[in-house]
């Protein structure tokens, strides 16, 4: 009788502690994880080090993933990793609870930076950006959009022109919020005309639309519909598009722009940065405005999800 | 005692009097709703619409919460917090950087009045309501996110001008009035309001003050 308690006991024991083996290598050996691909752009002095915040999601709380110790080092690259540069891992933070497919998914912010070794101005773009991280004995890679990375040498900083009022023109277009043009009051502060002749935007895959910039006589809302400032107005129309201009503003004078923006490739950018380009007399002169970010959906659209790829992990 | 009057009343005028900032939506950073289709928020809804609405939820039920809908989830403009604002009244321009890091993005904001209790829970659609409200107070819930990316936002404030930096969007706003029963007595009465944030647009505006 008492053989059989011990093997009762022994016997559940055995089932206690194979459940808690399967449960701690479940924890740490698979994974599922992801991101929401979308188009980063940055602009920055070059003394200055920008923030560059990736999201990623996570199946498992406990995983080896969200571990900054355990991250040896990580890199933006293309596909082939033929254009690559490394990043400083600055911080990893619990963001908040999703739900992706009826699955609970942990989404955490990595925030990264470049080491400041620049010293003229110059950029880092890659049309298709893959974040890598490399652990002790295994790497991952994750496919996060495209990356538009500038470094110039001077920021906001004219003694010409200014701009005293900035929004982004919201719409639904192609099942995304995406900014369909900018709302930019431009000040001449000087005591001469002056010329816009080019606007661009640091990022490669969005273009203004010079020809079609209009001059407001009243405020616009930010969910204004384009159609009724841009007519047949196509998001995807980049190719026919020019950025070049011819707007003078009078000395001492502000002009309120309505600016449209057309994309190169079905991207979504809700931040970015960009550059007026003037003649002031007979002087070129361009004024760069920093990153702004125009707006922000508190939850993804039904196409972000959609179009989500999962990368499932099982390590060996 | 007419000399003390005069004596209070010049200490009130000159001392002036701290009033809280007052939101007339009733939750906390909204500063204005705007419907597309029309509807109402209850803190601006007359006694005469809210009591028809009393009206509407018809008899007394055996058991349980009743409930009447003013609205479900109706899509609305909102005008939210000013992130920052900052004056130059020096006669020099006046260049600043801001870190825009400490902001917060909240999915949702609910109200809650009278005796309703953690039970609403299931009513509301995608609400988050904890703990209970036994009394005639009004309280609320929310959840707060950090906003996604961190940036700073560098600029020079004219002389004599005022920078302001603020939040408007879009949301989906719930209301209506619940009554709890038992033996069909009514024993608990209250309303709600749940606004559930979709977008958040950012602007940055100079102004001469």
């Amino acid at each position: 009788m008492k053989k059989i308690y011990v093997l009762i006991i022994g016997i559940f024991l055995l089932l206690v502690s194979s459940i808690i083996i399967i449960i701690i290598s479940k924890n740490d050996n698979s994974l599922v994880y992801t991101t929401f691909r979308k188009s980063y752009s940055y602009v920055s002095k070059i003394d200055e080090e920008e923030d560059i915040v990736i999201i990623i999601d996570v199946n498992n709380k406990d995983s080896f993933l969200i571990r900054e110790e355990a991250i040896n080092s990580c890199y933006i690259s293309d596909k082939q990793e033929n254009n690559k540069r490394k990043l400083k891992l600055n911080k990893i933070e619990y963001y908040r609870q999703i739900e992706i497919d009826q699955e609970i998914y942990y989404e955490y912010k990595f925030s990264f930076s470049f080491p400041i070794d620049a010293e003229i101005e110059e950029d880092f773009i890659i049309d298709e950006a893959f974040l890598i991280l490399n652990f002790s004995d295994d790497s991952i890679s994750l496919y996060i959009g495209d990356f538009n990375y500038y470094k110039v040498s001077k920021i906001q900083d004219s003694s010409n022109i200014r701009i005293s009022k900035i929004k982004g023109i919201v719409n639904v277009v192609d099942e995304r919020k995406r900014v369909v043009g900018l709302n930019v009051k431009v000040e001449n502060i000087s005591s001469k005309d002056l010329k816009i002749t080019e606007l661009n935007i640091f990022n490669e895959n969005l273009n203004f639309d010079g020809e079609e910039v209009k001059i407001l006589e009243t405020e616009i809302v930010h969910n204004k519909d384009i159609s009724e400032l841009v007519s047949d107005y196509n998001y995807l129309d980049s190719f026919s598009k020019t950025n070049i201009l011819n707007l003078i503003i009078n000395a001492n004078s502000s002009l309120d722009l309505f600016i449209p923006i057309v994309y190169i490739k079905d991207i979504v950018c809700n931040e970015f940065g960009f550059a007026i380009d003037f003649l002031f007399g007979e002087e070129k002169e361009t004024y760069i405005y920093d990153d702004f970010i125009f707006f922000e959906n508190i939850f993804y659209e039904e196409k972000q999800i959609n179009d989500l790829n999962l990368y499932y992990y099982e390590r060996n | 005692m007419k000399k003390v009057f005069i004596l209070l009343l010049f200490v009130f005028i000159v001392s002036g009097i701290n009033v809280k900032g007052y939101e007339s939506t009733g939750h906390e950073g909204i500063t204005d709703v705007t419907f597309y289709d029309g509807g109402n928020i209850l803190s601006r809804m007359s006694r005469q619409e809210l009591y028809s609405g009393s009206s509407a939820m018809g008899k007394n039920i055996f058991w349980g919460w009743k409930t009447h809908y003013f609205c479900i989830e109706d899509k609305a403009s909102y005008i939210g917090e000013i992130v920052f604002s900052k004056s130059n009244k020096t006669s020099e321009p006046l260049p600043i950087t801001y870190a825009v890091q400490e902001s917060y993005s909240r999915s949702s904001s609910i109200k809650v009045s009278g005796g309703i209790s953690a039970s609403i829970k299931g009513m509301i659609k995608a609400a988050t309501i904890s703990g209970s409200v036994d009394s005639d107070i009004v309280t609320e819930n929310k959840e707060e996110y950090s906003v996604t990316e961190k940036t700073n936002i560098s600029f020079v404030i004219q002389p004599n001008c005022k920078i302001t930096y603020r939040v408007t969007g879009d949301c989906y706003i719930t209301n209506g009035l619940c009554n709890y029963y038992a033996f069909w007595i009514k024993m608990k009465k209250g309303n709600f309001e749940l606004i559930e944030f979709e977008t958040r647009y950012y602007e940055l505006v100079e102004e001469e003050m």
